[in-house]
């Protein structure tokens, strides 16, 4: 798996070399996610399943396929994709009743950039919107209060944020943090590490 | 567009405009840094009387206390840089020394008489202040009248922000610490100053859960502070709204940005670049 990663990013040089999140480690595990896909043909030589007994995948075989490599199959026209469990029906309804307490984290720790990603390739338009109203409402209802929340990290609020999410708090919360520790005061000057290191001596 | 809100920021001090092009002004900023310090070798190497070059090492000490920002991503100014930049608000002195005027880039201060008020930058009152060579005026919004007068407006409009000095924060906090014999009824100001920047705390935060997918935001009279601790969690929130907000135009951030092109390239051009790879 990682080996072909390897080789089908090397293949479009030009595009990864103007790809700048190509090293960013959370774009890398939001394609990790794993895509329901339908094999159009059927292919030799690959075992997607480790327990299957021949190294081959027949026509019309379902399988789930991490996203990155469903995205080129799909992009060869030799897999169809359909929606991913966490953007199904059961999901919508959830969020809908109320976004702030549906446990995104669990269904797809990459929520969002998973959401902008897959929602062209299926083709529905509603992912988008569903991602903004999600958004909205969790923003609203979890988020902005970020700046005052006492900080825990085991807390429930906590738990059920994605990655992106989790990303805004830590931001905000930080911010929040440097300027109390201004306030509160401490050393006021600090001697710059140069200054202070010995140095080695040579041999 | 960026100089304008810029020229707001810095001009006006009054208006800021939150935009999700935060980076490019940061860049503005950090060239004014660069400037500081260029300005302040070169009084180094100018006033070479012992007096004046006692202050200057204090000063480039606190230069480089604050010369590389820990974590660009997380927040785009420390505290500490935000107050390195309130240190040049002009302040009222009254020197008990004569002294020469100083030739600043930025200006000329002096020529200094005991017990003539001059008006100096704020890192040069507190140097001198230290020395016990004068005593610093507080600033007249520093009263406790026009300080209850702004309580009460913060506690009462609820909607909008009261006019405060764009440093309010951070020049009190350098008087507290550094003249608070200076200062009438110290406790009492302190304390009103503590609570305005409580509520006004308070209401930025309220204000945050207004936005719902807009790109732009206008909040008026924040101060420089208030605008630095919500300033990465906003720029990013916005970010995601636009982002959401709009799939045509999150492609074409993309695009800008040199994002993963992948998604949106047309199937056509790119099965045909991909024949050999294929038949492989």
């Amino acid at each position: 798996m990682e080996n072909s990663r390897e080789t089908g990013s090397t293949n479009d040089g030009a595009a990864s070399s103007q790809n700048a999140n190509y090293y960013d480690i959370d774009d890398i595990l939001a394609e990790e996610e794993l895509v329901p896909v339908v094999f159009y043909k059927s292919a030799n030589g690959v075992k997607v399943d480790p327990t299957a007994e021949k190294d081959c995948v027949e026509k019309g075989a379902k399988v789930e396929l991490p996203f990155w490599l469903a995205q080129e199959l799909y992009l060869r026209q030799a897999v169809s994709l359909s929606i991913p469990t966490c953007f199904n029906q059961n999901t919508r309804r959830e969020i809908q009743a109320d976004a702030a307490c549906v446990d995104l984290k669990s269904r797809c720790p990459y929520f969002y950039e998973f959401g902008c990603k897959i929602a062209p390739l299926v083709g529905d338009r509603t992912i988008g919107k569903m991602l903004l109203s999600t958004f909205q409402m969790r923003y609203k209802e979890i988020l902005t209060k970020a700046h005052t929340t006492v900080y825990a990290p085991a807390s429930k609020s906590l738990a059920v944020l994605t990655k992106e999410e989790i990303s805004l708090h830590e931001a905000a919360r930080s911010s929040m943090a440097a300027f109390k520790k201004w306030r509160i005061g401490g050393p006021r000057f600090q001697r710059a590490s140069v200054l202070g290191r010995k140095r080695k001596p040579t041999e | 567009m960026f100089s304008a809100t810029r020229a707001n920021l810095e001009n006006d001090n009054r208006t800021f405009l939150l935009s999700v092009f935060t980076g490019i002004i940061s860049r503005h900023q950090r060239h004014k840094i660069g400037f500081h310090s260029l300005k302040l070798t070169s009084n180094h190497s100018k006033s070479c009387k012992n007096k004046t070059k006692s202050l200057f090492s204090f000063r480039s000490l606190s230069l480089s206390e604050m010369a590389g920002q820990s974590d660009p991503h997380i927040s785009l100014f420390s505290p500490q840089e935000i107050e390195f930049m309130a240190e040049d608000e002009l302040v009222e002195i009254v020197p008990n020394i004569r002294m020469d005027p100083l030739n600043f880039i930025s200006g000329d201060f002096g020529p200094f008489f005991p017990q003539i008020p001059a008006k100096v930058p704020l890192w040069l009152a507190v140097a001198l202040k230290k020395r016990g060579k004068c005593t610093i005026r507080p600033p007249q919004w520093m009263s406790i009248e026009n300080l209850t007068h702004v309580l009460e407006g913060e506690r009462e409009d609820q909607g909008a922000f009261q006019a405060v000095p764009f440093h309010y924060i951070e020049i009190s906090r350098l008087l507290f610490d550094h003249a608070r014999d200076d200062i009438p009824d110290i406790y009492m100001v302190r304390s009103l100053i503590e609570d305005i920047r409580d509520v006004r705390l308070h209401k930025v935060e309220t204000n945050l859960e207004k936005f719902s997918a807009t790109s732009a935001v206008k909040i008026s009279h924040l101060s420089a502070m208030e605008v630095n601790v919500v300033r990465p969690f906003v720029v990013r929130s916005l970010q995601a709204f636009y982002k959401h907000d709009n799939p045509v135009v999150m492609a074409d951030l993309d695009s800008a940005s040199d994002r993963q092109p992948q998604v949106r390239q047309p199937q056509v051009p790119r099965n045909a670049q991909r024949q050999p790879l294929k038949r492989r």
